[in-house]
């Protein structure tokens, strides 16, 4: 974990503390500000340091190494499973998976309510919040018309970003999302967007040509996390899938003007075409625990994991993208076994996902 | 109701409204009245007011500055807010998880505005002989609590500088293993008698924390003298390290029964069902809901689902009009 250089002591140790347990959110803060300066005061005795006062940088570095401070930081998980679990509570959770009956009573291959709400920007051309548990992320997609890449004359563009709001979890505040923003980012591009040069790309992308190697559509797919219960990638991927059955792309005619090179446009503020989502993957990500693996992992569930893998089908069972997370290696059968069961998973999510897409709609068009 | 994520169908919505809005009747009677931020309080000024917590004066009127319920108490108006953070009172008995181990004692997260503090010199000794703790005993203070661990104790008083003292000098305190923390909003369990709770029907251990933290977990004998806690928790360090090693076999062996493991699910669940719905947690309810569920064949992770928050708003109903007919 890479600490911003220009933090004092006194930030610095409340960020400790902040990542160290739940942010102490009272009517009276005065109450916290005690509690920070109790701490404070012990390191001043132990440490010899002064309070509120800049430090030199290798003293800064010094105070990472002292033994006084709780040694969490070795344990930092890479991902959001952030809990602190009890040794009896992480047998439990474990035993749970081996026994197929997890702590809120699904099985292994069970995932929690999806809810889906469409058309809750209404500035973007399309987009959509999906909620699984306490999860909740919101996602929107605008189109705007540019130019293609050289290589691809006939192919339009899609760029996915994500965002972790800091009010999602405490460990998000100040820039502790951006890495999991980046690493979230990545990987649903992987699983969406195929390779470099867009082949096998979940999105059609020659759906986006307006005019070869002139004009196309550029799609900007924005995620935000706005609460984080586990599996985040999943309740992106489906958000995704609900926005681009949520996007209207205006409809365009070209002119010609005989001389110019550039194509006249005129964009139409009427017509709108949707956008074939048949064929858009959903994301199961299958999280391997003990000997077993299970979807739609709790944050108790995700902390207890050895490796993750993310796999990408679409309607017709196509595997359209994976990626793999978590320090373990796999075994290349277990990863095959892993890729069917999820291939299985997925179809039933698409039919969830579909029956939800299309009662949002509906309630939207109401 | 914040966590209340439920896809409704038009019938289950209709249902669910219908069951508050009777609640919300039966309730009316008791007469406190719900105050949002900026509401006037309506007072008699010839009496005299005592402003308290949560209260303002704005143009000679009393106004509040939480959302929460009005309380009166002679002179004195203050608004209890709802979802606030534990307020702690002396003997009660919470659960809470350690976050730190600092000298001679235990800093431990209960949802208060600040950790807990328990001492080792208020807790009972793992060879439960009442001496001076030396030394050694802060040494191995680990090997009684560590990080991360889930333990019970009481509330023991509110030092000077406002920091909140724990004690567990009891053999019904201590460390819970092997089953899963829930936690709801504190306001939701009332103090009563007990909080300890050993379900027979079931096998399992219930623990109702004032703090609002809930343990469901497999039923622990209680230790009949301190010796054998003694030995456990030296064996406790011998399978550490052997837990490595132990094949994954061995280890699943030693998992909590399936069927106990069903029946901590369903009783947990059937919290988080309550809580959900903003009804309070006692014992009974608990075991009704579960019990409710089982009779009617739904499944433990279907508890969650839309249709069974329906069924147990419109029980509840059913409940506190009986209550009232009753009484």
């Amino acid at each position: 974990m890479s600490w911003p250089t220009n933090l004092d002591l006194g930030q610095k140790e409340a960020l400790v503390r902040r990542a160290h347990s739940t942010v102490k959110r009272t009517e009276s803060g005065r109450e916290k500000e005690e509690g920070g300066e109790q701490r404070e005061g012990r390191l001043t005795q132990e440490g010899k340091w002064r309070e509120r006062q800049p430090q030199p940088q290798p003293q800064q570095q010094q105070l990472e190494l002292r033994p006084s401070i709780p040694s969490f930081h070795p344990s930092l998980p890479s991902f959001p499973g952030m809990v602190g679990l009890s040794v009896g509570e992480k047998h439990f959770i474990q035993g749970g998976i081996a026994q197929d009956l997890r702590t809120d009573g699904r099985k292994r291959l069970h995932y929690r309510p999806i809810s889906v709400e469409t058309s809750v920007i209404p500035q973007a051309n399309g987009s959509a919040r999906v909620r699984l548990g306490a999860t909740d992320v919101i996602v929107s997609v605008k189109a705007e018309l540019g130019k293609p890449s050289p290589f691809q004359p006939s192919k339009g563009k899609v760029a996915i970003f994500v965002d972790c709001s800091p009010t999602a979890a405490p460990m998000f505040e100040g820039r502790g999302g951006e890495e999991l923003s980046a690493e979230l980012s990545v990987s649903l591009q992987r699983c969406l967007l195929g390779g470099k040069s867009g082949e096998g790309a979940g999105i059609d992308l020659s759906s986006l040509m307006v005019v070869e190697g002139k004009l196309c559509w550029d799609l900007y797919i924005d995620g935000l996390v706005v609460s984080s219960d586990g599996n985040l990638l999943d309740a992106l991927g489906a958000a995704i899938k609900a926005a681009l059955s949520n996007t209207g792309i205006p409809k365009v005619n070209v002119a010609f003007a005989s001389s110019a090179d550039e194509p006249e446009v005129d964009v139409s503020d009427e017509e709108f075409l949707q956008f074939d989502t048949s064929r858009v993957p959903v994301i199961v990500t299958l999280t391997k625990v003990g000997r077993h693996y299970i979807v739609d992992a709790t944050p108790e569930e995700e902390s207890q994991m050895s490796s993750a893998i993310s796999v990408s089908v679409n309607r017709l069972g196509n595997i359209c993208g994976l990626t793999k997370r978590g320090g373990a290696g796999l075994d290349p059968s277990v990863i095959l076994d892993m890729v069917s069961v999820a291939k299985h998973v997925s179809q039933q999510l698409i039919s969830v996902l579909d029956s939800e897409i299309f009662a949002a709609e509906s309630a939207a068009d109401s | 109701m914040r966590d209340l994520r439920l896809s409704l169908n038009q019938t289950q919505k209709v249902r669910l409204e219908a069951a508050l809005e009777e609640l919300q009747e039966l309730s009316s009677s008791a007469a406190s009245a719900i105050v949002t931020v900026a509401e006037t309080i309506p007072v008699n000024h010839e009496d005299g007011v005592l402003k308290g917590h949560g209260t303002t004066e704005l143009n000679g009127e009393v106004v509040a500055t939480l959302c929460g319920v009005v309380e009166r108490v002679n002179k004195l108006v203050y608004v209890r807010a709802l979802r606030a953070r534990y307020k702690p009172e002396v003997g009660d008995i919470i659960v809470g998880r350690v976050v730190e181990i600092a000298p001679k004692r235990w800093r431990i997260e209960i949802n208060f505005s600040q950790d807990a503090i328990l001492m080792l010199s208020a807790m009972n000794l793992p060879d439960g002989i009442q001496r001076r703790r030396t030394a050694v005993d802060e040494l191995n203070m680990r090997s009684i609590f560590g990080e991360n661990d889930v333990v019970s104790a009481e509330v023991r008083g509110l030092q000077h500088d406002g920091s909140l003292q724990l004690q567990a000098r009891s053999q019904k305190y201590g460390k819970l293993e092997r089953g899963q923390l829930i936690t709801v909003s504190p306001y939701l369990v009332k103090r009563r008698k007990q909080h300890f709770h050993h379900l027979e029907q079931y096998g399992i251990d219930l623990v109702l924390g004032c703090n609002g933290f809930i343990w469901v977990g497999e039923h622990v004998e209680a230790q009949e003298n301190a010796m054998t806690e003694d030995q456990e928790s030296e064996t406790e360090e011998n399978k550490k390290p052997n837990k490595k090693s132990m094949t994954l076999e061995e280890q699943e062996r030693t998992y909590t029964p399936f069927q106990t493991r069903q029946n901590i699910c369903r009783i947990a669940n059937a919290v988080r069902v309550l809580s959900a719905l903003g009804f309070c947690l006692t014992v009974e309810v608990i075991i009704d809901t579960a019990e409710a569920s089982a009779s009617l064949n739904i499944d433990i992770k279907d508890m969650l689902g839309a249709e069974f928050y329906v069924l147990t708003a419109e029980r509840e109903v059913q409940r506190r009009k009986s209550i009232k007919k009753g009484g």
